[in-house]
């Protein structure tokens, strides 16, 4: 007596998980079923649509659609493929020196000054020295 | 050295806008500070402080003269000032402007680099205007 009423509910338990699994698994089928209903044909009373060749579609969908990717792909990189971008960071430097606010005769200035001229002009001058 | 590389395309130089950026940069410094400034990127042929210091001595008015050297390859970094200029502008600002410099030229920065460190040290030797002169 006093061990069956567990029992009794045990089977009360298993009845509930079974139609559980049972009113799942017919909403899943009903889900999956139910659409074919959409499938119509089209109606009677539309024209028929001209056929498509294969290659008809080949250029369609694929040949234009790639056609205007190469073209805007092109006019946005146009503008810096043109322009002269100069040094650009990381390069090493492989051009001629350049000098801004530099003597007028350029590098050749400087070649001309003596050690004398160097000590005499300015002794007293600062400065620091670095490398990275 | 690097005198063997020959100079290859113009396109490895400063294009016409950098130049112009760099350009401006020195007139604004100038502007600023009252002080003459000259930029050299390139190559250098002999001892780095040495050729700095000439090219700084050939300047119109060295005294009041800030020359910066710049080598790109050899990664090196030289800056000359004139002894007018040193009295407003003490070597320990001219030491942070080229830390700065440096630290823009490692990340490749290079106009960007200049452009800094010529307006840190135009901003550095810029005399402060008196507005109470002490007798």
């Amino acid at each position: 007596m006093t061990h069956q009423a567990p029992q009794k509910s045990r089977t009360a338990a298993r009845r509930l998980v079974r139609r559980a699994a049972a009113a799942l698994s017919a909403g899943l089928v009903a889900l999956v079923l139910l659409p074919v209903a959409a499938f119509a044909d089209t109606p009677e009373a539309w024209e028929d649509a001209p056929a498509v060749s294969g290659l008809e579609w080949l250029v369609v969908l694929f040949l234009i659609p790639a056609g205007l990717f190469v073209v805007i792909s092109l006019l946005a990189a146009l503008p810096s493929m043109i322009s002269d971008k100069g040094y650009e960071p990381g390069q090493t430097w492989r051009s001629d020196a350049e000098w801004f606010g530099g003597a007028s005769k350029g590098v050749d200035a400087a070649d001309s000054v003596t050690p004398a001229e160097i000590e005499a002009g300015d002794a007293e001058r600062g400065g620091t020295s670095g490398k990275w | 050295m690097p005198n063997e590389v020959a100079p290859v395309a113009s396109g490895d130089g400063f294009s016409d806008d950098q130049r112009y950026e760099i350009d401006r940069a020195i007139r604004a410094a100038e502007t600023v500070s009252r002080y003459e400034f000259s930029v050299y990127v390139g190559g250098v042929d002999a001892e780095p402080r040495a050729f700095a210091e000439r090219l700084h001595a050939s300047l119109i008015a060295p005294t009041r003269s800030v020359l910066i050297m710049i080598d790109p390859a050899a990664r090196l970094l030289e800056i000359v000032t004139g002894s007018v200029v040193r009295r407003d502008l003490s070597d320990e600002a001219v030491r942070l402007a080229a830390v700065a410099m440096e630290s823009a030229f490692a990340e490749g920065d290079l106009v960007g680099g200049i452009n800094r460190g010529v307006s840190q040290l135009a901003a550095a030797a810029r005399q402060p205007q008196t507005l109470h002169a002490s007798s």
